[in-house]
């Protein structure tokens, strides 16, 4: 039973923007991978084609079948988590096991308000 | 709260049903038998010419050399006589698949390298030594097998795509974060503009400046007296529908010999229009006697009309081709390839003169542009509909189909005339104090309106804050737009405050940046507008950089 997971100190899922991000990641594989990496990165939701950012990776080389790993990461100053009504853009971590590209995402808000910001047409 | 959105494809990799592969085989196989039918035809050609360049060579007496006219060229028919292996043949063939020309010069030409008498070396056929050439097929027509194939391959891909196994793919195949390429790559845009300019360029030295260096040349050619032998209207037909040309040949002397041209001025090939022609071989009946000017330094080279003529106009075509290709390219170097940052750095503050993106003028020359384009293809279909209904044989069918695309061309002519006169608008100057403002943060601008504006009856300043989303629909890229925001700054009817004025903008605390991804943007926005009573209103868009707090 393969399994990765991301766990964020404190269970926040709100964060200003430059804010550092700490946590802790884990996974349970069959084999082990060549490596495993941890991203930091933004993603649009909606009509338009996905746009993303990464900011930060993370890169766990030959780890074992089953570890884990405590990570600390600083947010950038932006882009602000929003909704409208074509367009959203979301906050994530992502752990990705290579090459087979096994994945596990927790995904959060960066704003100056602690909320995700609502353009007006959407509210 | 958060929206969600289906994945795109879900919504676009519906299966097709039967009759829809069907009907993609039977278009798609049209390209592929049509491209296999070229491409067997066009490597048949080259096979044939590449066998004859191993036919040996042996030497022919030059017994007969004349040009004959059919219906369309002027063609050399020489006749000569050979020895192959202890035996005399005859033959009448210049070269495989010659069929002569429609300039008489250069049927003259090979006259003149073939003169009667002469002996010249010719190649036989030894599998059958009656067939004999004096030139070889040149071998570059296997350079053009690629283009059939082509279509070949979009037929082959076409009916792989109909008939291929839709497999769903795995959920999160590919993490989120994963590396994306834009769908706007500017690859394919430099491939396109690129290709705009090869084109216009070399159709700009062929129609344009080949014709300016022969019209500058020939004004030294000495005039010369010379006699008309025939004239006629040639017609050439086509699948897009008959098209004429001038063919008049007259006989002159040089140099102490009698030479003949056909060339009526510098700009050869055929077009619609069969009463202009016929009006100009009108004033050149046979054994009329006039002045012809030959070329010096080759007597067989002569011109009736030496100067420019209408026709010579259709060189402005490969003009735009190449404008529109090096502006698209120049576009594409100055921004030095490099993505737009996603979230724009903070600019040094100071009083800035904000630009429209568009000038008035470029506006009015694209849509110029865009119009003549459009109604320019049109108007060729347009005039096969009007001749067949003037030939009493009207095509319905053409004609209704050709109905929308006239209107357009109807729209865009009236386009034309908006754009015109906006030109003539009051021109307004907007000037803030900081290009950039942060979330919260307040601007001061300040406004002058140049020109009519006695004729403006309300102007207004609003700040506008809209989304732009880009995705694929089809074949097409779409870019949807949604305004979330507009703040008014500024507005009045008094004409007193309309010349010049100035605000404080506050950017509302709590909303989003300007924001420039690939495909989803979020854009801020001054707009002005002016309403002008019977006149195309002024409006006109400035972006501002809003900067995360």
């Amino acid at each position: 039973m393969s399994a990765l997971q991301i766990e964020l100190t404190g269970s926040l899922t709100a964060y200003p923007p430059g804010a550092e991000i700490t946590g802790r990641v884990a996974w349970q594989l069959p084999t082990a991978p060549p490596a495993i990496e941890l991203r930091l990165f933004w993603f649009t939701r909606g009509k338009g084609t996905t746009d993303a950012g990464v900011i930060e990776t993370i890169r766990f080389d030959y780890p074992r079948p089953a570890d884990h790993r405590d990570f600390r990461v600083r947010l950038p100053a932006a882009p602000y988590s929003f909704s409208g009504k074509l367009i959203s853009l979301i906050w994530a971590l992502e752990l990705v096991s290579l090459p087979d590209n096994q994945t596990a995402r927790a995904e959060f808000t960066v704003s100056p308000t602690g909320q995700e910001i609502l353009l007006e047409g959407a509210r | 709260m958060r929206i969600q959105f289906g994945q795109r494809q879900s919504v676009t990799a519906r299966p097709l049903g039967v009759g829809g592969r069907i009907g993609l085989t039977l278009f798609f196989s049209l390209f592929f038998l049509m491209g296999l039918l070229f491409t067997f035809f066009l490597a048949r050609e080259a096979v044939k010419a590449m066998q004859s360049r191993a036919w040996p060579v042996t030497t022919a007496e030059i017994l007969a050399s004349e040009i004959v006219s059919n219906h369309h060229n002027y063609q050399f028919i020489p006749r000569y006589r050979y020895e192959y292996a202890g035996r005399h043949y005859e033959s009448a063939t210049y070269r495989q698949g010659y069929n002569g020309d429609g300039n008489y010069r250069q049927a003259a030409q090979l006259a003149e390298r073939y003169p009667v008498g002469a002996q010249a070396p010719c190649r036989v056929n030894p599998a059958d030594p009656t067939a004999a050439v004096l030139e070889l097929r040149s071998p570059w027509i296997a350079l053009a097998i690629p283009f059939p194939l082509i279509f070949v391959a979009i037929g082959a891909g076409g009916i792989w795509f109909a008939w291929r196994r839709s497999q769903p793919s795995p959920p999160s195949a590919e993490p989120l974060s994963a590396p994306r390429r834009p769908i706007n790559s500017p690859l394919f845009g430099v491939l396109f503009c690129g290709l705009f300019t090869v084109v216009g360029g070399v159709g700009l030295y062929f129609l344009t400046i080949r014709t300016f260096l022969k019209v500058q040349d020939a004004r030294s050619w000495p005039a010369t007296p010379c006699i008309v032998q025939s004239s006629r209207v040639k017609s050439h037909d086509s699948d897009d529908g008959t098209t004429y040309s001038v063919d008049i040949l007259y006989r002159y002397e040089a140099r102490g010999r009698e030479f003949r041209s056909n060339r009526y001025s510098f700009m050869g090939g055929s077009s619609s229009g069969h009463a202009g022609k016929a009006e100009i071989v009108a004033q050149y009946p046979p054994g009329r006697q006039t002045a012809c000017f030959v070329n010096p330094a080759d007597p067989t080279d002569a011109v009736l009309v030496r100067g420019f003529t209408p026709v010579m106009l259709v060189g402005v075509v490969p003009l735009v081709f190449l404008l529109v290709g090096v502006g698209g390219l120049l576009h594409f170097v100055r921004s030095g390839f490099k993505p737009t940052p996603t979230i724009p750095a903070s600019k040094p503050t100071g009083p800035v003169t904000l630009k429209p993106p568009v000038s008035p003028v470029a506006k009015l020359i694209g849509t110029i542009c865009v119009a003549a384009f459009w109604n320019g293809i049109v108007s060729v279909f347009v005039w096969q509909a009007v001749k067949s209904w003037q030939r009493g044989q009207p095509e319905y069918f053409l004609t209704l189909f050709m109905i929308p695309f006239v209107l357009i061309g109807l729209g865009l002519i009236g386009a034309v005339g908006y754009f015109f006169l906006a030109l003539f608008n009051p021109r307004v100057r907007l000037t803030v104090d900081s290009f950039s403002v942060p979330v919260g943060g307040t601007v001061n601008l300040q406004w002058q309106v140049s020109g009519r504006i006695t004729a403006l009856r309300r102007v207004a300043i609003v700040l506008v804050g809209r989304e732009e989303a880009t995705y694929r629909r089809g074949t097409t890229t779409v870019t949807d737009k949604e305004v979330f925001t507009t703040i008014p700054v500024f507005e009045t009817v008094n004409p007193w405050d309309m010349p010049s004025g100035r605000a404080r903008l506050m950017i509302p605390p709590g909303t989003m940046h300007t924001f420039r991804g690939d495909n989803n943007k979020i854009l801020w926005t001054l707009v002005i507008h002016g309403d002008i009573p019977l006149w195309p209103d002024v409006k006109e868009e400035y972006e501002i950089t809003v900067l995360p707090a």
